[in-house]
């Protein structure tokens, strides 16, 4: 293998690559050839480094330099000073007084970098089997400090200086729990450490334990010293073996040293410590009840008082402190009360272990200053949420502890603060959950915990966890009803208040908290029958299925492609969508990020599945094969034809009602005619999908403004039974940034809609798009194609908070947009009245904001220029309601007012989906809207109100297994072709290619049918039976 | 060993500083950690160790081996850490008994960082 | 709380030795009059034979003087003790909150089914036993699984199988 002086790591991230990296790679590798460095200098290109803004990125080892936005001119200072002559060019070097975020250094990771390590100090640093290490690190210094210059009333002065309170979970001031057993009356004091850390999800102090036994040590003694007791016990779990054999050594050494045993250090004190092994008892952690345990009996808890300071172990005076308090002694008594007390909140000092873990990147224990943000360990410390996912709550303190969600992420770390949001410090076992979570099926879990765990001596926990745990199961099972919640919350308040210990007392802790922080999700488990987080296995047959808005019976159609029959499969998905070639392009299928081959390796591909199907259908006309129902219903008006409209008036044709959509624009389509650029949505596809919707019996009226031309009451005279309002959010969200008045300012919705309906749209050289949703990458995108030689797309917070898809970033990056992230427009300059340049400051990540992302807050004196002739701003929509509601509708914030499950307004008989109502801006949402309210209206005009559905029984999809190999091999997605990026320029051609035959064939393949043998849960026939119980 | 008064205490403390190198240098060029914790054995640290012991054995090499516990990151276990003289110390994470040998010939041996062992930001491969 | 074992009628003594019998004196002897030292002699039985019959808790019972309906409170009280026979290795899925979020369930489904057993049960050739553990600490590497002294990390319900068959007889002494 080869030796080499130095690294360089060039990042080859798509950010870093679209700013160049790979020039710079090549360039590097040149000048490296030109110094004969080539040798000694090992080039590397690495995968993205997440901070593509600062893109291209380079950094050298040894050294760690960081060099960020190198051009060809610097790299060749940088390979000349820096790699030839060994000479680090500052300037050039990355500058954290730029504020321009944290740069990465390689091996040593922020996890380590933010945390604060005072009581873990020596863990992973020192060898635990060597007392000598620990006494290199000041061991036992703290415990001759205290023998040799202090009292034991002055040792527990310190430690009430320190203002440590209790780590184990009840956050009990340790000083005090001194004091207490100092002055109780009795000749023999017990020490006690518990180290019985039951709580499933925390083990900071298996590590401690592990990592550096002798603080705990130093630290019982210390405190033996101090309440006067000469004998210890450590209660530890079975399940720690490395744990007990560590202490049991570091025990053996500190013995053998005379630092336990008799006459400790020559200064006249006796101390000598035992471990007891725990069998296996949650309870036992409760301190009553270890000591039972210790005694050799059944673990069961004891009212108290008297308290364990006046009669504990064998009825005597006794102190049981968990390890991580006792771990940290030492060090308060080495660096002083005050100097641990300068750390934390008011009433939270110093710091704390917390054990991360669940769905988080870096899963570990993380020791902060009290009074740092929850949001802070899980984001900056913990690495964020894997794949992209939604952080949705961290669960603190296990069993006895509650859920804290994405709104409360500044909550500071502080016994006190937690609590009031219904959750516990408790040990600090943190586990992050999300949007793949259920927090119905987690309260049922902890629930079923302690239901497990419950001792039996006081009925309202062993009988009262029960009853709940009956409920929540029902509730889990799709069998909950109207008042269960009241009636878990009842129940939980009484045992809260009547159980015998801390366990009992704690344990509704789990369900009340998601109950206070997620009411709707056990609403919607009891009323839908739905799990958002497709969890609950009982209510559903296969979760993409139930994740689709829609209701798509996926794993159906993916099978009838595997048997070749792409007409039966455009059947069954007409059944619950009418848009399918639309839906195979554009949608933001949800069901994907819940596949669970998504779990093995990647998930498949359904939206393109979904548009094999479709565009197979245009060439086959598989449309004309389905049956048209006959229009013997009521008329109904829809306003509006985009996805909800069009998705309304098809399913109320369907169930035999003849519809007129009235809009006002001349083509059909909403958004998705003149909002997606045709290079994702061509004409072609659309018109075909319209075209058949209209042959189930709709009627589209172009050019009619419903407010304007034709008021809601006059439709109504005219002879419509019912209305839907489903006219989406058509005026751009206005900026308030100066100069946007200037010529060269384009709102994004603007832009879009003008180029399509055929209107001059003269595009600039030098364009900056601002914003970061799907209308300002389809803008970019489009402006790029129409010729704009450079297009600057500025967001104020970073990429992964972008709330486009990112497959449309992502080409959108290939394609040549240049991202600004963490980057906010200040002002837009003209000359001559017309833009010239904008004005932008950098920004940085400050607080979690009410949705649990980090809010983006300017960096002073960071203002910089682009030079640009057009600006398209495209930071949100809103609604344009002028004569089209009335005073009967209830109008909110702009957004129209409904049911949410049965889309109804205030005014009878008419309802209203899609973006107009606020809530999820998605085609497929919009569509789903659209499909629940024609449900709605048929049974409003007096029908079934039910869908049809047959055709799954038809084609007996049920009865095909799933194709190939019994075993199931890791296997990537299949990837479809896209246009080459060449080719893309100047041409609204349709960039992705979509599967042939065999490719669909290969992608069906990778479903693993989690439909099959599922066949009596049709979770659209529950939906129904709700909605009628309304 | 007899009992130990305060003064033995400061003895050892100051001999260990030595030895660590943290004031004086009679420490080894290089020193390696080998994580052991639960979390390190559960993913391997074991073997690791094996194969470090084994390599610095076969190659004669001079070497301080030891063990500590968990760093916190448990997730990247096995970790591994090197400590060559007057460098910042590299942390490897996910280490198995090929990449420690890997990790002797570039590292330790030749002085250059085996990047691809490297602990970084994210735990999950692209 | 109470297990709900059902009592099962203990085989004779012939399932024993001898030394067995003679060790679990010896412990009970060095326990005699200790305070607090119930747990750990009947920890030290287990040990010894494997799990905890009738007959071995009516021994410690007469042996330290403690009423046999005490000893059978504490054997059933702590999941550490067993009143049925083990097999010869035990298999734990750990179903502590991080390794439940993060698929454990899953992993605990297709030790059952792989195992053809429940929870608490040994196989027919007394080869395995499969207990749910409520947290071995490793949560970050959850979901886990403990065969005997060995932890698994991030298991999947698709890893077991060839897991398992290290453990089984037939691939022993390869």
């Amino acid at each position: 293998m080869k030796r080499y002086r130095s690294t360089a790591l060039v990042c080859g991230g798509t950010g870093c690559v679209a700013a160049g990296s790979l020039n710079i790679y090549e360039q590097i590798f040149r000048e490296l050839r030109k110094y004969r460095l080539e040798e000694e200098v090992n080039l590397v290109l690495t995968g993205c480094n997440g901070i593509c803004d600062q893109g291209p990125v380079l950094v050298i080892y040894p050294e760690g330099t960081f060099y960020n936005r190198v051009d060809p001119a610097s790299i060749s200072r940088i390979v000349e000073e820096h790699l030839l002559k060994g000479r680090i060019v500052k300037e050039l070097s990355y500058d954290r007084s730029k504020g321009e975020g944290q740069p990465p250094v390689f091996g040593e990771i922020d996890f380590f970098r933010m945390q604060h390590k005072v009581t873990r100090a020596n863990c992973g640093v020192i060898d635990p089997r060597s007392i000598d290490e620990y006494i290199t690190m000041d061991g036992y210094s703290a415990l001759a400090k205290a023998l040799n210059e202090m009292t034991p009333d002055e040792v527990i002065a310190e430690v009430k200086k320190s203002g440590i309170r209790g780590r184990g979970g009840a956050g009990f001031p340790t000083a005090l729990k001194w004091q207490f057993c100092r002055q109780a009356a009795g000749d023999q004091k017990y020490i006690m450490c518990n180290a019985d850390e039951g709580d499933p999800g925390a083990f900071m102090d298996r590590s401690q334990l592990e990592g550096d036994p002798h603080s705990v040590l130093e630290g019982m003694a210390i405190g033996a010293y101090a309440i006067g007791s000469n004998m210890g016990y450590v209660y530890c779990r079975a399940e720690y073996p490395l744990a007990i054999e560590m202490l049991g050594t570091a025990i053996d050494q500190a013995r053998e040293y005379g630092l336990l045993g008799k006459d400790i250090l020559g200064k006249g004190f006796d101390f000598d410590i035992e471990i007891m092994m725990g069998a296996g008892a949650f309870v036992c952690g409760e301190e009553t009840a270890l000591m039972r345990s210790v005694e050799g009996k059944r673990g069961e808890p004891r009212p108290r008082p008297p308290f364990p300071a006046i009669a504990g172990l064998w009825e005597k005076p006794t102190v049981l402190n968990n390890v991580e308090t006792l771990g940290t002694i030492p060090v308060i008594l080495r660096k002083g009360g005050d100097w641990y007390a300068s750390m934390g909140t008011e009433k939270s000092k110093g710091t704390k272990i917390f054990s991360l873990t669940g769905a988080v990147n870096n899963n570990g224990l993380v020791e902060v200053d009290m009074g740092t943000s929850m949001g802070t360990i899980i984001y900056d410390i913990g690495g964020g949420i894997p794949k992209g996912k939604k952080f949705k709550a961290v669960q603190c303190g296990g069993p006895s502890g509650g859920c804290i969600p994405a709104q409360h992420l500044n909550v500071p770390i502080d016994y006190d603060a937690i609590a009031e949001l219904g959750a516990i410090m408790g040990s600090g076992g943190l586990v992050v959950m999300d949007e793949d979570t259920c927090m119905v099926d987690t309260a049922r879990y902890f629930l079923d915990f302690v239901q497990d765990e419950s001792c039996g001596k006081c009925p309202p926990c062993r009988i009262g966890t029960k009853r709940m745990l009956e409920i929540l199961d029902r509730i889990c099972e799709g069998k909950g009803e109207n008042g269960d919640i009241e009636e878990l919350e009842r129940l939980g308040e009484l045992i809260k208040q009547t159980a015998l210990c801390g366990l009992g007392q704690t344990a509704p802790n789990p369900v009340l908290s998601t109950i206070r922080h997620f009411r709707e999700e056990y609403e919607s488990h009891i009323v839908e029958k739905r799990c958002k987080a497709a969890v609950c296995g009982s209510l559903f047959r296969a979760p993409c299925e139930h994740t689709c808005p829609v209701g798509l019976d996926v794993s159906g159609y993916i099978t009838l492609i595997s048997e070749g029959k792409l007409d039966d499969a455009y059947e069954l998905i007409m059944e619950r969508n009418p848009l399918p070639g639309v839906c195979g392009r554009v949608c933001t299928h949800p069901c994907e990020s819940k596949c669970r081959r998504g779990q093995l390796d990647e998930s498949i591909d359904i939206r393109t599945l979904k548009r094999f199907i479709a565009d197979n259908a245009i060439k086959s006309d598989s449309a004309a094969k389905i049956e048209r129902t006959a229009l013997t219903g009521e008329p109904v008006a829809v306003i509006g034809s985009g996805p909800s409209g069009l998705t309304a008036a098809y399913f109320l044709a369907r169930m035999g009602h003849p519809v007129t959509i009235f809009e006002k624009l001349d083509v059909a389509g909403g958004m998705l005619a003149v909002g997606i650029p045709k290079y994702r949505l061509p004409e072609d596809i659309l018109k075909y999908e319209i075209d058949t919707i209209k042959s189930f019996g709709v009627e589209i009226k172009n050019g009619v403004d419903v407010g304007r031309d034709v008021t809601v009451d006059e439709l109504y005279d005219k002879g419509f039974k019912a209305v839907y309002i489903s006219v989406g959010t058509q005026g751009s969200y206005q900026v308030k940034t100066p100069g946007m008045d200037l010529s060269g300012v384009y709102p994004g919705l603007d832009f879009l809609r003008d180029f399509r309906v055929g209107k001059k749209v003269k595009v600039g050289k030098k364009v900056a798009v601002i914003g970061g949703g799907n209308t300002a990458i389809d803008a970019a995108r489009t402006a790029l194609r129409l010729g704009a030689e450079e297009v600057n797309l500025i967001y104020r917070r970073t990429r992964e908070e972008m709330p486009a898809a990112d497959e449309e970033i992502e080409e959108a990056m290939r394609e040549g947009v240049r991202p600004y992230f963490l980057t906010d427009p200040i002002k837009v300059e003209g000359a001559k009245g017309k833009v010239a340049k904008l004005v932008c400051t950098r920004m940085t990540l400050g607080d979690f904001d009410k949705s649990g992302r980090r809010r983006p807050v300017p960096v002073a004196g960071t203002e910089f220029e682009i030079e640009v002739d057009m600006v398209i701003p495209a930071i949100g929509q809103q609604t344009e309601l002028d004569g089209l509601v009335g005073d009967k509708i209830r109008v909110d914030g702009g957004y129209i007012m409904v049911d949410k499950y049965t889309m109804a307004t205030d005014r009878e008989g008419v309802f209203s989906g899609g973006d107009v109502i606020g809530q999820e801006a998605t085609v497929v949402w919009a569509m789903r809207n659209g499909q629940r309210a024609a449900a709605e209206i048929d049974r409003h005009l007096g029908g079934s109100g039910r869908l049809p559905e047959a055709v799954r029984a038809k084609f007996n999809i049920g009865a095909i297994p799933r194709q190939g190999e019994e075993e199931i091999v890791e296997e990537p997605r299949v990837k479809q072709n896209c246009l080459p990026v060449g080719d893309r320029k100047g041409s609204f051609v349709e960039t992705e290619l979509g599967f042939d035959a065999a490719m669909a064939a290969k992608e069906a393949s990778r479903c693993l049918r989690c439909d099959y043998g599922k066949e009596d849960l049709p979770f659209q026939k529950q939906e129904l039976e709700i909605a009628k119980g309304k | 060993m007899a009992k130990l008064s305060i003064e033995d205490l400061q003895k050892i403390k100051d001999k260990g500083r030595a030895a660590a190198g943290m004031r004086g240098s009679e420490h080894k060029d290089v020193r390696v950690v080998v994580h052991m914790g639960t979390c390190g054995i559960a993913s391997g640290a074991r073997g690791v160790m094996n194969a470090l012991l084994k390599a610095v054995e076969d190659k004669n090499l001079d070497v301080e081996i030891s063990q500590s516990g968990c760093i916190g990151i448990c997730d990247r276990e096995p970790i591994v850490s090197v400590i060559r003289k007057n460098e910042p110390m590299i942390r490897y994470g996910k280490v198995t008994p090929a990449a420690m040998e890997e990790i002797v010939e570039s590292h330790i041996i030749g002085g250059a960082v085996a990047e691809k062992y490297l602990m970084i930001e994210t735990s999950e491969k692209k | 709380m109470p297990k709900g074992v059902v009592e099962k009628k203990v085989e004779q003594s012939s399932e024993f030795t001898p030394e067995q019998f003679a060790e679990l004196d010896a412990a009970i002897e060095s326990f005699r009059g200790k305070s607090g030292s119930t747990i750990r002699t009947l920890s030290k039985a287990q040990e010894i034979f494997g799990y905890l019959p009738k007959e071995v808790q009516s021994i410690v019972a007469k042996g330290l003087g403690i009423p046999m309906s005490e000893i059978y409170g504490i054997a059933t009280f702590y999941s550490f003790f067993s009143l049925v026979p083990k097999g010869k290795h035990t298999i734990s899925s750990c179903q502590g909150t991080a390794c439940y979020v993060r698929g454990g369930k899953q992993v605990m489904d297709e030790l059952k089914n792989l195992l053809g057993i429940d929870v608490g049960g040994t196989t027919a050739d007394r080869q395995f036993s499969l207990d749910s553990v409520r947290c071995v600490g490793a949560c970050a590497l959850a979901p886990v699984v403990r065969i005997d002294d060995d932890v698994y990390r991030q298991m999947s319900p698709k890893k077991l199988k060839p897991i398992i068959a290290k453990y089984s007889d037939s691939a022993e002494g390869e």
